[in-house]
């Protein structure tokens, strides 16, 4: 058991305590030396130099005896009440009483002044109530300590769980903020316009049935975007069909300038990837290459599960544009949108992913994105639950 | 009632095809050919010499911007943009009175925008389009900010580049360009603009044709048309045309429109003068 005031943070209180201790001692006994030297010593005179030294060596006398009571208080400060209230009393009147015979001893001793056994009741009496009085100031100052602290320790908690709700909405605005571009991601109005504008030419020209069915299609893509959040995980086959909804629009506006090779293995269409994660890709293969090449071109995605590793592959052929030329301008522009991507896949997955960028010597772009493979079960239970059900399926 | 002849140009079909049913209602219109991209519009415009062209902005290849740029100012079609772009180039157009269309087209734009060009070709203002358009283009070049640290160094260099060695020094979008004069295969004016073509590509700078004139090597350069100078070491072929006309070719791509006036110019460099 430490014997310090401060047990919860010796360190960074050390000196207050040294300074509190001493002040305790020191200040008490110079207190009680002061108060004697004019309530006893000038009214019962003679006041020499004897008595002045007689009250400074009973003082330091009585410095010992409160260090060890001192020692005794905060060797018993964790025992019931009782016992404390009891032992600290019976110690508080034996150590005034043997200073009591120690400092009339002393008395005696130093001013000669014959015996004085006579007025032990008095000087006794005097005696309890200084050791008393300075039990009552060391309880004083101990708890006046302990509330302080506690009062720190409570501030410091507010504290800590005010910064933990900081960076906890800090967390949440980020996440509505990939929403939020994600949306308009999905509403860019050059797509939109575009896309009503090739909707209003079929109207022009009475193909009524193409119309609806490119209505209907904008119309469950926006739905898809609008409904999904992008903290979700869902299935691979969920967010191909999603891109298809996507693509057939594209494919009515670009005609054959855009051609599609998709190839996802039948378990890797049970994994699970972030809602609306390949959309802004292809999107932007649409941007940059097909849109940018007069011959349009092919966007390719392969998916498969390997190593319980899920790997998607995305490509497109590229704008067609001189290659050397467009790498750098391209290649710049396009790395804009795969930030987003990897800044989400960061929050769902800290480091247990991959993204790859690799420029195709035909100008094109090929995305690799590499994701633990998890199927919907793990989404709901446990992993450890999940778990049969993945080698079920094996 | 004249009717105008009209190029329309758009590189997704459904869009092609809306644009000809609408224009094809109106009697003042006469579409004389369709495009889908960039490249087959400037072959059209040099072959069909259209009034007005309906001209797409977001083309593969070359965009509607690039058509423009790389179009003779003295042959420039009316342009009218149809486009779904974004709000700041509207912005542009309006404030360098370019006459767009906003997708979806509806008629109401297309009487308006055809109303218009009826007036401009009657007027007797008559082709002074580029300038604006390349106005357009300048301010939304400006807006993906071009630094006040990059047009100083601009400002130093074009004074210490008429000392040291024969070259033109062009600020575009957030980078500087040097050409050499041995590059610039031909030049183009449009108002306070000039149009640097070289190396397939087209530079915009804003200059006078008269300030740029008194840089280049007038031994090399030659006015061919009213805003329109060419670089003779560049002339491949020369193809007569009707009226005393003729078209230059200037590598593989480029053609070149010599006016009647200019025409003598030319004649002097094939006798080998």
């Amino acid at each position: 058991m430490s014997h310090s005031f401060f047990q919860e943070a010796p360190s960074a209180n050390g000196r207050k305590v040294i300074y509190q201790f001493g002040l305790l001692h020191i200040g008490f006994w110079s207190f009680v030396s002061i108060i004697s030297f004019f309530s006893l010593t000038l009214w019962y005179g003679p006041y020499d130099w004897f008595h002045i030294l007689h009250i400074c060596l009973q003082a330091l006398i009585g410095i010992g005896f409160t260090l060890i009571l001192y020692w005794v208080f905060m060797g018993i400060w964790n025992k019931p009440f009782a016992q404390r209230a009891s032992m600290g009393l019976l110690m508080v009147l034996l150590v005034a009483f043997v200073w009591t015979i120690v400092r009339i001893e002393l008395f005696m001793w130093v001013t000669e002044a014959g015996n004085k056994w006579s007025e032990f009741g008095g000087w006794h009496f005097a005696s309890v109530f200084i050791f008393l009085c300075w039990s009552g100031l060391f309880h004083g100052m101990r708890y006046n300590d302990l509330l302080k602290t506690e009062h720190r320790i409570m501030l410091e908690a507010e504290a800590e769980t005010r910064e933990e709700q900081i960076k906890r909405m800090r967390a949440q605005s980020i996440a509505r903020d990939a929403q939020i571009k994600m949306l308009r991601y999905q509403l860019n109005p050059h797509f939109l316009c575009n896309t009503l504008n090739a909707i209003n030419s079929l109207i022009e020209v009475s193909e009524s049935e193409k119309a609806q069915s490119m209505t209907v299609q904008l119309s469950r893509f926006l739905r898809h975007s609008l409904d999904n959040n992008p903290d979700t995980k869902i299935t691979l086959e969920n967010e191909v069909n999603a891109l298809n909804l996507y693509l057939k629009i594209e494919k009515t506006r670009f005609g054959d300038r855009l051609s599609l090779d998709f190839n996802i293995e039948q378990e890797a269409k049970l994994a699970t990837v972030p809602s609306l994660l390949l959309q802004p890709i292809i999107e932007n293969s649409m941007k940059h290459a097909i849109a940018q090449n007069e011959s349009g071109g092919i966007i390719s995605l392969y998916a498969r599960v390997k190593n319980n590793r899920l790997i998607m592959q995305l490509s497109d052929t590229g704008s067609g544009i001189k290659v050397a030329n467009s790498k750098m301008a391209s290649s710049k522009g396009r790395g804009v949108g795969l930030r987003n991507t990897n800044e989400r896949l960061k929050a769902l997955y800290e480091d247990d992913f991959s993204i790859d960028i690799e420029i195709l010597p035909s100008g094109g772009l090929k995305t690799t994105i590499e994701l633990p493979c998890e199927d919907m079960s793990s989404e709901i239970n446990t992993p450890n639950q999940s778990r049969p059900s993945h080698q079920q399926k094996r | 009632m004249q009717k105008l002849r009209t190029l329309i140009v758009d590189d997704e079909p459904l869009a092609l095809k809306l644009l000809r049913a609408k224009l094809g209602k109106l009697d003042t219109i006469d579409i004389v050919g369709e495009c889908k991209n960039g490249r087959e519009a400037i072959a059209a415009t040099l072959d069909l010499a259209p009034d007005i062209i309906f001209l797409d902005i977001q083309m593969p290849g070359l965009n509607g911007f690039d058509v423009v740029k790389r179009l003779q100012s003295d042959i420039l079609p009316l342009i009218v943009f149809t486009t779904a772009y974004e709000q700041y180039a509207l912005d542009a157009f309006d404030v360098h009175a370019v006459d767009y269309i906003l997708k979806p087209i509806d008629d109401e734009r297309i009487a308006r925008a055809v109303e218009r060009a009826l007036e401009r070709i009657e007027g007797v203002e008559g082709h002074d389009n580029k300038p604006r358009i390349l106005g357009a283009i300048d301010s939304i070049n400006q807006r993906e900010k071009m630094g006040e640290v990059a047009s100083q160094i601009v400002a130093d260099m074009s004074v210490s580049n008429q000392i040291v060695d024969k070259k033109v020094v062009i600020k575009d979008r957030d980078e500087i360009t040097i050409l050499k004069q041995s590059d610039i295969e031909w030049v183009d004016a449009a108002g306070d603009y000039v149009c640097l073509h070289a190396e397939g590509q087209t530079h915009i700078k804003r200059s006078t044709l008269k300030e740029l004139l008194s840089e280049l090597d007038p031994n090399v350069f030659k006015r061919v048309h009213r805003s329109t100078i060419v670089n003779l070491n560049f002339i491949d072929k020369v193809i007569p045309h009707t009226k005393g006309e003729c078209f230059l070719l200037l590598g593989e791509f480029e053609k070149i429109k010599v006016s009647r006036n200019y025409k003598d110019a030319i004649k002097e460099f094939l006798l080998g003068e």
